[in-house]
Parts: C-alpha cells; structure tokens; sequence
C-alpha cells in the first residue's frame, strides 16, 4: 500500500513538471533568450560552405532578411531582400516572386536566410520552420562574418544610395 | 528464517552518504566535463568542490572507522571462491541456484565484491582524490609539482569518473540479487539482513571457525553432537534476546565468542 | 540517524549558497580615493594672470607665457614620447631601437614618415613639417592640447600642429586645467583617420559614457579621466600602448587599486594567474560607434566618373571604400580574440625582410608554457584580449621589405598617392625620404597588427562567466589550443574508452535482468 502511494505520488509529480514546462506563454528577460530558444531548432551554415555552394553554382536561394538600406550597401552576391518585417507574407505570395523574376520556393527547396549578425535569421528561419519549409539554413555570423572573410565579394546597389559627396574624405 | 543485524549505524551512514557524494560528483563533474549543462557550470563547479571536501572528511572518518573496528579485515581481496561466484552470476543465477558464499558477520562480502571494493579503496578512490586536488590547487600543483599542464590529471580524472559510473550502475543493479529484489536494499537501510534457519547454525559454526575458537569432541556419540548443537543453538538464542537490548548491540561479536567459551 | 542528515544537508545547502552569493560590488579596493572623497577645487585661477590676457600673434607666444611660469615643464616634455614620438625599445634579436609613431609602421595609414605635416595634427608641437623640426626648442611644445578646460581647441588639418584660425588663444589659456578624457580623445579617439578606427576601445562615446560603456569613466559613476589610471609623474604617462611597446616597463595595471585577490571566489582568484583581467572584463569592444577590422589598400586608386576621389559607405553608414585608402570592414559589438601575452613585443622596422605570410606588424610574446621566457626574467604569459587588424599593403617585391608610401601633400603634382594616385611616384618619393631602397616593383601583402584592449571595462555583470570558455563548441578561446581547458578539452581515448564502459555495462545489466526475468518464469514452472 505504502509503495503504491509513493509511485503514484512520483507520477503526480512528474506528469505535474511535464506539463508546466511546455507552457507556451513563457515570458524572456531580454530578446537573446528568444533567439536562443530558436537557435536550438534551426540549422546554421558557415561562411566558407556558403561559398562553395556559390562557387559551384548549387541551386540555392539566398534571402537578405535586413532592412532594405542596409541591404542596398552591401550583399552577398545572388541575394534576394526580404526584409524581416514581410518575409512570412511574401515568402508564399506569388506575385513578389514574379515581380522579382524568379520562381517561388517550394517548401523542400533549400533556402538560406542571413541578417547582418545572425540573430535575426535565426528568429527568420525559425518562423520559415513554422510555415512548413524543411530545408531552411541561416548564415552564421550574418553579412559582417561575410564581410570580414571574403571583403571584396559583394554587391552594391548604388544608385538606391542618397549620398551627397563631401569632397575629401578619410584623411586626417 | 531469522534476521541478522549486519550493518551497523555507522556503516550504513557511511554508505548513503558517499552514494549521496558520489552521485553529486558524477553529475556535477560530468558537466564541468562539458557532456551536459543543466544546473549550469558555475553550480557545478561549487557542487563540485563542497561535495568533494565534504566526501573528504567523510573518508577520514571512514578510515578511523575501518581501522578501529577492524571492518577493513572485509576488503582483503580473496580468489577464494571467485569462480564460483562469477559462475554463480552468469549461469547459476538464472537457474535458481543458491549464493555459493554466504554473508557473515565477520565476512559480509563475497570474494568479487571482496576485489571490487579493494580496487575502489586503494586504487580509484585515492587517485580521484589525488588528481582532484591537483585540479583544484592546479597553480600550487604547477609550481610545486613542476607540471607542464593539466592533460594527465584530467585524464586520470575522467577515466576514473568513468569507472566510477560504471560501478555504480552495476552495483545498482547487483544489489538486486539478494533473497528477494529488495533484501540487499532494505539490509543496508535498515542493518538487519535476513537468512534462513540453516544459514544460521553455519553461520555460527563459521563464526567459530574465524574466531579460532576450538571445539573438540568428546566422543563420537552422535547424541552427544545433538547436545552440542543445542547448546550452541540455545546459547545463540540467548544472545539474541540480549542483543535486542540495545546497549549490546555493538559488543555483538565478543558477546558470542564468550557464549561459545 | 535523521537528525544526522537533515544537520549534514543544511551545512551542505547552506555553503552552497554562501558560495554562489553575489561578487559585487563591495571588493578591495586601495591608492584610490573614491570622488565624493576628494575636494578637487582648483588652486589657481588662470583668467586672473595678465600675461595670458595679452594677445598672442601665434601659437608660439602662448607656450612662451605658460613657461614664464611653469620653467620646467618643457625640460619634462622634451623628454617624452609624446614629443619624439619615439623612444628606446629593447627587442629580441634587435637590440635596443628608438621605437615610436616617428618611424613605426602599421597596416593602418602605414606611416608618419614624408606625410608629416597632416600626421603631426596629433602632435603636441607645432610646424613639425619636415626633418628639420627643432625637437629642442621649447617654444614649439604645444601646451594646451592637453591641457585646455573649454573644449574649444582644435588643430588644423595639414598644418603640422598648429591650431585653427577660429580657436580663441587667450580663452584657452585661461581656462587650463587637468587633462580630461576629451583632451586624450581628441588624438587617441580619432587615429587611423576617423572615430575608432585604429583602438576599437577608444571612441567619441567615451566622452560621456554610461556604465555599460565603460564602468571606470561612467558619468555616473566615478567619471575617471585618462590621467587617473596612467598616473602621470612630471608628464612622464605610465601605461603605454601594448602595441608599441616592447618592454614590459612604466605600465600602468588593473591590480595597482583593485589588488591581486578582487573576488570573493578563491576559484576567481587563481584564474588571475595566468588570465588578465581584461579577458573577463571586457567581453566585447566598439560598443557603440564599429571600428575597423580589415583595411586593403590594393583596391585604392579607384576614382567616380569625373575622375574625383569618392567613396562609399556600409549599412551603418561607416566608410567601406575611399579611393585613397582602398576597401574597408568595420564592424561593432566585436568579440575579441585571444592571445598569450606577457608583456613583451617585437615589431616590425622599416627595411625589416618580409618573411611569412601574413606579416606581422608586431609580434606579442607569449605561451602557455613559458618557464624557459620567465627564467630570462619575463612576466608569466597571461591570456589577453585581442583586436586582431587585417590588411593588405603596399611592399616590395624585390627587397621584400614594406614600402612607406609618401601618401599626403597639400596639392596635386607632388607625388602624394593622396592626390595623385600613383603608387611608383609616392613609394618611390617615401622610401628616398627614409633613406631605404626601392626596386621600382611593388605589390600589395597581408598583413597583422595585435592591438591588446584595456578600455571599455564592462559592469561585473556582463563579464564573461564560466561557461563563455569551459565549453567544447564555442569556447571564446577555441584558437589557443596548447593547454588543457576543462569542459572544453577532452582526451577521444578516454572519452571512447569511458563511454564504451557505460554502454557495455548498461547493455550487459539488461541482458542479465532479461535473463532473470525470462528464465526464472521458465523455471518456476
């Protein structure tokens, strides 16, 4: 009787923790616990195979998920820009794709996702996850790990540039 | 069947509260190994480190203990018997056959525990101490030991953490081969372990045999071995009605090699 | 027998929470006096004296009245780096050299050498052009760049020192004072040509920054100047930069107000020994405004259509092409690297042979295991943060030695790659200034300079904690890989070995249960 009572006492207890730790409205101290959270879910690719898959012409496609000023100052060659704010609304929306002149995913395509850092692809990838593509990637550490690595492998959207020229610049 | 106080208070205090300290410093030191992060390494760390001083202290008792009541006599490692043990745990068992050594006061433990326990005393328990110490002096240990770096303390360390694992699992599992699942266990919580009523003549007859008390035979009556026997028999149950009284439960022993006298 | 374990666990629960208590903020704390401690009126009162209300043709006339009174003080300058931006530097296998910005080279503008009269905006002189610079005449030391209180002084650019038009003299004069962070700022916030480019450490936030900036100088807080940990004795300025500096002398350290036992951990303590204080404390540098981690002068020289110098800017707006100084990278929030340093360097000189690829600028000294280095009477190695600039510059070929470029002059036809955008004319020009040789070939070489951070301390909060290294996938020190770190480092023999062990007696304890199981039904029957 008594070793009854304790396993179904110890049965309580666990089936108790089960249930509170799946609670969905968890509330995070600050937006890492966030991402980190995401992280443990979604896959990343360093900067060195990205470029061999470019390098090699690999079927891939490549989603600039940063704001369209910063995206237009610099990107990694063969991006498309999505800004974060509407990728889950034009991911799947026929008609961006057509007026950006190429073919719309399909859920298994492989599609890597990168930010200027990292954290934003991988709250990126996260919801992509969610919306049922399989084959989602984000580059780790973003555009600058890019940037650091390979500096003269990038392209620029210059004329969407507002710049005045100030004369000399740089020097002391 | 009759029970038979085996452990006592000390013992099995020493006893839980190492598998306490060891199941601390597993768990704490497997994840300052880096092979998992739950409770975080600053905690494991400090764990780590109250629990190994604690189990410090605890070994320094033990060692009074062991020595002064000469129970390290149970750890010498025998080859007495060690084949039918190991026989007795991989195809004995499974037939129902019984324990080919059985538990004493004097002798509690069968030869393969007899050599396990031994190796853990002398050999892997001092060198965790030994390299955990170095570990945790790593600076002093560098200067005054001249070492070059930490690879051969962690490596003992590890190694022995994994032996130590080991052990634990499958002395969990043994304990389960007593009369019953949960015999062994209960006869560590409790100290009392039961035997059956044949267990308990060898029981003293062995006693005897240790002690190096000498009966000689008078004659070959048969009857006059019966009376013997009853004496011996009356003269155990004697004692035990006076070890239920519990000023002499810890003369328990003297108590029954006088009464053989 | 309860009561034994229930005083057991409470004695082991209550250790444990002394253990982890906080660290903060009550730690040693000595040769300092905390501000609300100190009365820090000022003695004097300069707009009081009529020497400095008299107007001043120049800025010459205005040292000339700080030395009517303060005789002295050009004898301690004259005998400071910050004045002959150089000084005598013992190095391995090249004895003593005079080592300073006078004829250093970097992979940043490279070097002062023919490009002195805008370099020398920086220096604490005026007219320092040319090799002819009087370095003995006191009347060249400029006093108030350090020393002005309105923050109203300026220098000009391209006029070897000296102030702007616009700068009041007498105004600055009057109101001197203490060098404040600003006064060190206005050079050492801006070198490389911009804010923090060069330090990463070092910018225009530090002005009047907030505690997670930068505890020490926090507005808030104790609001320390410069001068206030490079304790200055007749301007002779302790604490020197690690990068230029070969000998482990007149440093200024962590240990001299915090004390050599800061935590409340004994564990802390001993990772002193052998890991500075800034690895844990500064976890990450240009907290605000990116620095520059990549500078590739090969790719300078690229003009806009009319012919005209341009240049074009990265998403935060930070410079990442000039067509006089080629493609950059900046990047902010950066995670040092780490290196073992103790103290001493080496550097490059000019007409050094280049030998291996990349070059290395300087050279920080320093392992893990370094009894042989302590026994010649170096400090023990320590693990140093590290902001590791990349580049590619101009060297040449022939001599393999690194080409100091002559790179500024005021107009165009001078041979100023700054104006005229021909490496040959302006290497050819440099080197002859320096005295070197050059063949007439040149390429451009990889390159390294190891700056070692100091500044922007973060709060003890946002220190690094335990798991930031002692881990196997990210360790922050995954790069130094000649010592054993536990819970980042594991022997594969032991760990196969070991884990094999588990899973064999697991396996084996389940067979045998089975078994028991399976049979003893059988033989019941």
């Amino acid at each position: 009787m008594k070793r009854y009572n304790l396993l179904r006492n110890l049965l309580i207890i666990i089936v108790i923790s089960i249930i509170s730790s799946c609670n969905d409205k968890k509330v995070y101290e600050s937006v890492d616990g966030i991402v980190a959270d995401a992280a443990v879910s979604v896959t990343s690719i360093n900067v060195e195979n990205l470029k061999d898959k470019i390098d090699n012409g690999e079927m891939i496609l490549l989603i600039d998920v940063r704001e369209p000023n910063e995206f237009n100052a610099g990107y990694i060659p063969g991006a498309v820009n999505i800004p974060r704010g509407v990728l889950e609304f034009k991911i799947s929306n026929e008609a961006f794709w057509e007026s950006a002149m190429l073919y719309m995913p399909l859920t298994d395509e492989e599609i890597i996702v990168y930010c200027k850092k990292g954290k934003r692809s991988i709250l990126a990838a996260d919801v992509l996850q969610k919306l049922g593509y399989t084959n989602i990637t984000f580059l780790e550490g973003g555009w600058k790990k890019w940037e650091l690595t390979y500096p003269l492998m990038y392209e620029k959207n210059l004329d969407h540039n507002s710049h005045e020229d100030a004369g000399e610049v740089g020097g002391c | 069947m009759k029970k038979v106080y085996l452990y006592k208070k000390f013992e099995r205090f020493w006893h839980w509260s190492q598998t306490l300290l060891i199941t601390v410093l597993i768990f704490t030191g497997f994840e300052i190994h880096g092979t998992t992060n739950i409770i975080g390494y600053e905690s494991a760390v400090n764990l780590h480190n109250i629990a190994a001083w604690a189990f410090l202290v605890l070994i320094v008792f033990a060692i009074f203990w062991h020595v002064t009541t000469d129970e390290w006599r149970q750890y010498m490692p025998t080859l007495n018997n060690m084949k039918a043990q190991l026989d007795y745990y991989l195809i004995g068992i499974f037939n129902n056959a019984p324990h080919p050594v059985k538990k004493r006061t004097l002798s509690k433990l069968n030869p393969l525990q007899r050599v396990t326990y031994f190796a853990l005393k002398v050999i892997i328990i001092p060198a965790m101490v030994i390299s955990g110490l170095l570990y945790m002096y790593y600076n002093d240990a560098f200067i005054i030991f001249e070492i070059e770096n930490l690879d051969w303390i962690a490596w003992v360390h590890t190694l022995g953490a994994y032996l130590l694992l080991t052990f634990l699992i499958v002395h969990i599992y043994l304990i389960t081969t007593g009369h019953t699942l949960t015999s062994n266990l209960s006869a560590m919580v409790t100290g009392w372990e039961t035997v059956d009523d044949d267990e308990v003549k060898e029981l003293v007859e062995e006693a005897i045999e240790e002690t190096g008390l000498k009966i000689k035979v008078v004659n070959d009556n048969p009857e006059e071995h019966q009376k013997l026997k009853n004496l011996v028999v009356k003269a155990m149950k004697e004692t035990e009605d006076k070890v239920n009284d519990d000023k002499l439960k810890g003369q328990k022993e003297k108590k029954n090699k006088k009464n053989k006298k | 027998m309860k009561r034994a374990i229930i005083l057991f666990l409470a004695i082991v629960l209550s250790a444990n929470l002394i253990y982890s208590a906080d660290t903060l903020p009550d730690f040693p704390l000595v040769n300092y006096t905390l501000k609300i401690n100190r009365n820090e009126k000022p003695s004097v009162k300069h707009s009081k004296f009529e020497i400095l209300q008299q107007p001043f043709e120049n800025a010459h006339e205005l040292t000339k009245a700080c030395l009517s009174c303060h005789t002295e003080r050009d004898k301690e300058i004259m005998a400071t780096s910050h004045w002959n931006w150089e000084r005598s530097e013992q190095m391995k296998g090249k004895g003593v050299v005079p080592l300073g910005k006078k004829n250093i080279l970097n992979n940043f503008c490279i070097g002062t050498m023919s490009n002195e009269k805008t370099c020398t905006r920086c220096h604490i002189g005026y007219g320092w052009e040319d090799k002819n610079f009087d370095f003995s005449d006191p009347l060249n030391i400029d006093c108030v760049v350090c020393h002005d209180q309105t923050a109203t002084y300026l220098k000009e650019k391209g006029q070897a020192g000296y102030p702007k038009e616009s700068v009041d003299l007498n105004y600055v004069a009057q109101n001197v004072g203490p060098p404040t962070r600003n006064n060190c700022g206005i050079c050492h916030f801006w070198g490389g040509g911009g804010n923090n480019v060069k330090h990463g450490d070092l910018e225009i936030s530090m002005e009047n920054p907030g505690r997670s900036i930068d505890v020490h100088m926090d507005i808030e807080g104790e609001n320390m100047s410069c001068v206030e940990c490079h304790k200055t004795e007749k301007h002779n300025i302790t604490g020197k930069l690690y990068a230029l500096s070969s000998e482990d002398k007149n440093r200024t350290y962590c240990i001299d107000c915090h004390t050599e036992k800061p935590h409340k951990d004994r564990i802390l303590n001993e990772h002193i020994v052998r890991i500075a204080c800034q690895t844990c404390h500064i976890p990450v540098y240009a907290k605000q405004n990116a620095t520059k981690m990549i500078w590739d002068w090969s790719t300078a020289g690229r003009l806009d259509d009319n012919g005209n110098p341009m240049h074009e800017s990265d998403a935060d707006g930070n410079h990442n092409y000039l067509s006089i100084k080629g493609n950059f990278v900046y990047d902010d929030h950066v995670i040092p690297e780490y290196m073992w340093f103790n103290g001493t360097a080496n550097h490059y000189l000019m007409g050094d042979k280049i030998e291996s690829v990349p070059l290395q600028m300087n050279t920080l000294y320093g392992k893990y295991n370094d009894r042989d280095s302590r026994k010649n009477g170096d400090a023990i190695s320590k693990i140093w943060p590290v902001k590791v600039h990349r580049g590619r510059q101009i060297y040449d070929t022939v001599y393999k030695t690194l080409i100091q470029p002559k790179l500024w002059s005021p107009e165009k036809g001078q041979g100023a790659y700054w104006k005229d955008f021909d490496w040959d004319i302006a290497s050819e020009l440099g080197m002859e200034y320096v005295g070197l040789q050059y063949s007439g070939h040149y390429d451009f070489v990889e390159t390294e300079m190891y700056w070692p951070l100091n500044h922007m301390v973060s709060p003890a909060d946002q220190s690094l904690k335990c798991i930031d290294c002692h881990q196997r996938e990210h360790s922050r020190l995954h790069a130094l890989t000649d010592f054993y770190l536990p819970g980042r480092d594991f022997s594969p023999v032991a760990e196969t070995a070991g884990v094999s062990l588990i899973l064999a007696s697991l396996i084996g304890v389940a067979f045998h249960a089975f078994c028991r199981i399976f049979l003893k039904s059988k033989c019941d029957n």
